[in-house]
């Protein structure tokens, strides 16, 4: 693929090959390995890979239908189907300790007490080289999502902080009124990094009894390039406000997609709903982002 | 349809007594003895 050698970034105190990951949920390493063999652990397309999200007790998933296709975008309504945490810690980890990259195992709860327990069971592995906070996240009290109120984020970001001496990042949600202010809560309480976007409330109306909804879950989370340019917009918002590094995602399909994320202030780029289509396409994107690079002498990889 | 190896879990059918069943990796061909009748949607 690439003609130039990838140069290594260092993120949070991890060494990486190169400025490419996945974005959680969007790769399933375990299913990939099943399904293209054991080259994927020879040539990973990623340079970390973030796990899907684990929650404290097991999740079937929402009721199908669980997808609908806009022009240039999916709303998913998966509802974060994991085997919980000791099915995580005792199945999953032991499976992706083998990827020839770092991990970083991501996690939800819905109570701060809830998150502190799944980050000090995810801080006792050494498989585990960070840990990434989903806030998208209903609070049982308030029932709003934790990460869409900066002061409830700070809270529950601090109230964690201290249970891992691993880097935490805390992904921010886009529905909110003001991801800056969240970004910039998350790093007052100590996060070592921020990613965003997570995807989009979306609703599609069922197409033959249009008073309902499609999905089974009601509405769903909007990804695909028709969101790449909201991302670039809250990436850019959100370097301004914070010292931390970023991680920027949102319809990345190219190494210049991914170039667009870098030139708005990230530092890592996270390809989700393109690998869905393609399962190669971070290997892709990393060397054509390799390429640019080298030819424009750019900052970035 | 998203991914088609097993990835995305949107391609699932629900399975009598709970969970569900991805079509694409546990399928395509399923027994139908296992399947939770479902109403049309």
């Amino acid at each position: 693929l690439s003609t130039h050698p990838r140069r290594p970034v260092t993120f949070c105190g991890l060494e990486l090959a190169h400025r490419v990951i996945n974005g959680s949920g969007t790769y399933d390493a375990i299913a990939a390995r099943r399904a293209f063999g054991d080259v994927l652990l020879e040539r990973f397309p990623f340079s970390a890979f973030v796990s899907k999200t684990i929650t404290l007790e097991p999740r079937a998933g929402n009721p199908p239908p669980r997808l609908w296709e806009t022009p240039a975008g999916l709303i998913n309504s998966i509802g974060l189907p994991n085997r919980g945490l000791d099915g995580y810690l005792a199945e999953d980890l032991p499976e992706l300790a083998r990827l020839p990259v770092p991990l970083i195992t991501n996690v939800m709860g819905s109570t701060a007490e809830q998150i502190a327990a799944l980050v000090e069971a995810v801080d006792a592995r050494a498989e585990v080289a960070a840990i990434e906070l989903n806030v998208s996240c209903p609070n049982v009290r308030t029932g709003l999502d934790i990460g869409a109120d900066p002061r409830e984020l700070e809270a529950v970001v601090a109230h964690v902080r201290g249970r891992t001496g691993k880097p935490l990042i805390v992904k921010l949600t886009p529905n909110a009124a003001d991801p800056p202010a969240a970004a910039q809560a998350a790093e007052a309480a100590g996060a070592d990094a921020v990613s965003l976007i997570n995807t989009l409330r979306a609703y599609a109306p069922h197409p033959r009894a249009p008073e309902r909804p499609w999905l089974g879950g009601g509405t769903g989370g909007m990804s695909g390039p028709a969101v790449r340019a909201v991302a670039l917009a809250q990436v850019r918002a959100v370097a301004r406000r914070v010292a931390i590094p970023l991680i920027g995602m949102g319809g990345v399909q190219t190494g210049r997609h991914a170039l667009q994320f870098l030139e708005a202030g990230a530092t890592l780029v996270a390809v989700g709903t393109e690998s869905f289509r393609d399962a190669a396409a971070g290997e892709r994107i990393a060397a054509e982002l390799g390429d640019l690079s080298a030819k424009s002498g750019n900052i970035a990889a | 349809m998203a991914c088609g190896y097993g990835a995305c879990y949107g391609c699932v059918v629900p399975v009598r007594g709970g969970g569900y069943l991805r079509v694409c990796v546990d399928g395509p061909v399923l027994d139908a003895a296992l399947l939770e009748e479902v109403p049309a949607h």
